[in-house]
């Protein structure tokens, strides 16, 4: 479990803190996105949980490690993988095996135990036979899985995503998201950064942040379904959302609407209970985007 | 057609063969070819073509990959030639110079040993994965961490380089592109004109390598990496083979050595 106490961060003494008073605990196997307009202090937070970053006040543990003891720093690394935004800067070897291999290279594993875990990972994101290729040559969606890969030959916990499928292109971005599924199913905690929200909810659990403090935490329907609280930090709402708020005023059903198939079965049964009279279809001004 | 230096995954004997042999065998026929007659560097070339022929590269394709380097080649065999003084072998001289049948010998003999040296070199990495040779590197400078020199450190950078090499190049491009869309003339102008260009491209080029490093370092400390000792993929092993391989490289040199 990583529990976050009392946690503030400023990057230079007396200037204003990036991150204030932050407390949190995530669990194993939780599946949970952060998300937050540019400068509301995700990254700095994330790169809390990794070590890479240290708390100006307050504790950052995992799994009981508290990362203000440098000599646990190995140790959470291991435990706790990340994935940047850019593939292309965060890929160290000559090969697709060797760059796998860094990790665990790290952690002075037996070349034995690296090898079995290489081959482990690259099957793990899909990139089996692609061994000895050069990263240079892989698509961004590839160099993605391999920067994952990598992780995944440290056997972590935890994995940060840090808007890690924003460069991606659909296909790219779903087979990432895919693999994240699956490793949430085999217990690893997903802490996923994004500005999408599509992608926001396929989370457990979403945190909002603004202003270096977490604004709400809560199940991502009850957050990304408050429009007026996501346009106030500066955020856009999930395009469901917006387009069904639209449509309020045509169809009865209270409950919340927030993936597509909810939107199509609910926009069908509009249709089908059409009974037959002329509907004004037209939106008002006031429903329209501000 | 290979290109120079490039590394090409055939399945030969010298392919499969300890990159701390081929390094050391390549560092010691360096060091003889510079001492070496014209009979010992005819007696090399003939080695050295056929440990080609067992790697399975050809002659022809092992020659043709040094084809960057013909220029230069050209270029001081002809300083050779006309500023070796000697018996001239023409009835006049061109002014300053003259074509002497010694300058002639010097410029073949000098070329000939660069040329060799240009496809010892060569052969070694058509014939040795760039990772390949980084751990060789890595194991052949061991003995320094003696001197607290960390020799895991030294073939990171190695390899950091040599993977960065393309991405730099994709960099440059796209910098070059994007002045060029607004201007910029890279290829006509004046010396001045092309010496800005060249600063039009290293500027950003340069903040975007300092960019680069900076999130390359975070990256790697993700991933647990410590300066000095660390594990690989695989563990090079002096196998019985290597050690033979040594022994005939050491006796073939032996033997130029003696004969020339």
């Amino acid at each position: 479990m990583i529990k976050i106490k009392n946690l503030s961060y400023e990057y230079k003494a007396n200037l204003n803190p990036v991150l204030l008073d932050i407390n949190l605990s995530i669990e194993e196997g939780e599946y949970l996105v952060l998300i937050g307009a540019n400068g509301s202090g995700k990254t700095t937070l994330i790169r809390h949980l990794n070590a890479l970053l240290l708390p100006s006040s307050g504790d950052v543990e995992i799994d009981g490690l508290n990362s203000k003891e440098v000599k646990n720093h190995i140790e959470i690394r291991r435990k706790v993988g990340m994935v940047f935004q850019n593939p292309e800067n965060q890929i160290v070897g000559m090969s697709v095996e060797e760059d796998v291999a860094f990790g665990p290279g790290n952690l002075k594993l037996p070349s034995s135990e690296v090898r079995r875990r290489v081959k482990q990972a690259l099957e793990m994101v899909g990139l089996s036979g692609f061994e000895k290729r050069v990263p240079y040559t892989l698509s961004g969606g590839e160099k993605q899985l391999l920067a994952l890969a990598g992780l995944l030959s440290m056997e972590p916990g935890y994995i940060i995503l840090d808007e890690a499928t924003s460069s991606l292109d659909p296909v790219g971005k779903e087979k990432v998201l895919a693999i994240l599924d699956e490793l949430k199913n085999q217990g690893i905690a997903i802490i996923h950064v994004t500005h999408n929200m599509e992608e926001a909810l396929r989370a457990d659990r979403v945190l909002l942040m603004g202003s270096g403090q977490i604004i709400a935490d809560g199940a991502a329907r009850d957050i990304l379904m408050n429009r007026e609280q996501l346009k106030a930090l500066g955020l856009a709402p999930p395009m469901i959302v917006e387009l069904m708020t639209r449509l309020k005023p045509y169809y009865k059903n209270e409950k919340s609407i927030l993936t597509i198939d909810e939107a199509v079965n609910e926009i069908l049964n509009l249709l089908q209970n059409n009974d037959g009279k002329d509907r004004d279809y037209s939106f008002r001004e006031a429903e329209s985007y501000a | 057609m290979p290109e120079f230096g490039q590394y090409l995954d055939n399945e030969s004997s010298v392919h499969s063969c300890d990159p701390r042999v081929k390094l050391l065998a390549v560092l010691a026929f360096s060091i003889v070819i510079l001492r070496l007659d014209a009979t010992g560097l005819i007696l090399t070339t003939a080695i050295v073509f056929t440990f080609s022929w067992l790697a399975k590269i050809g002659i022809v394709n092992l020659v043709k990959s040094t084809r960057p380097v013909w220029p230069f080649f050209v270029m001081l065999f002809f300083i050779y030639v006309l500023f070796t003084p000697g018996t001239s072998i023409l009835p006049s001289s061109f002014g300053p110079f003259m074509i002497s049948k010694e300058g002639l010998y010097l410029g073949v003999y000098q070329l000939g040993k660069f040329l060799l040296l240009i496809l010892t070199a060569s052969l070694l990495t058509m014939t040795t994965s760039p990772s390949e040779l980084t751990i060789g590197v890595e194991r052949l400078l061991r003995p320094l961490q003696i001197l607290g020199i960390s020799s895991h450190n030294i073939a990171l950078m190695v390899s950091m380089a040599i993977r960065f090499i393309p991405t730099l190049q994709r960099e440059m491009n796209n910098i070059r592109d994007a002045q060029s869309a607004r201007g910029a003339n890279f290829r006509a102008g004046s010396l001045i004109g092309k010496i800005r260009s060249i600063i039009c491209i290293a500027t950003p080029l340069t903040i975007s390598i300092l960019r680069r490093s900076d999130e390359l370092v975070e990256a790697m400390e993700a991933r647990g990496y410590q300066p000095g000792q660390r594990t690989y993929l695989r563990e090079l092993e002096f196998t019985r083979k290597d050690y033979l391989s040594l022994g005939v490289i050491l006796l073939l040199i032996a033997f130029i050595c003696c004969l020339s």
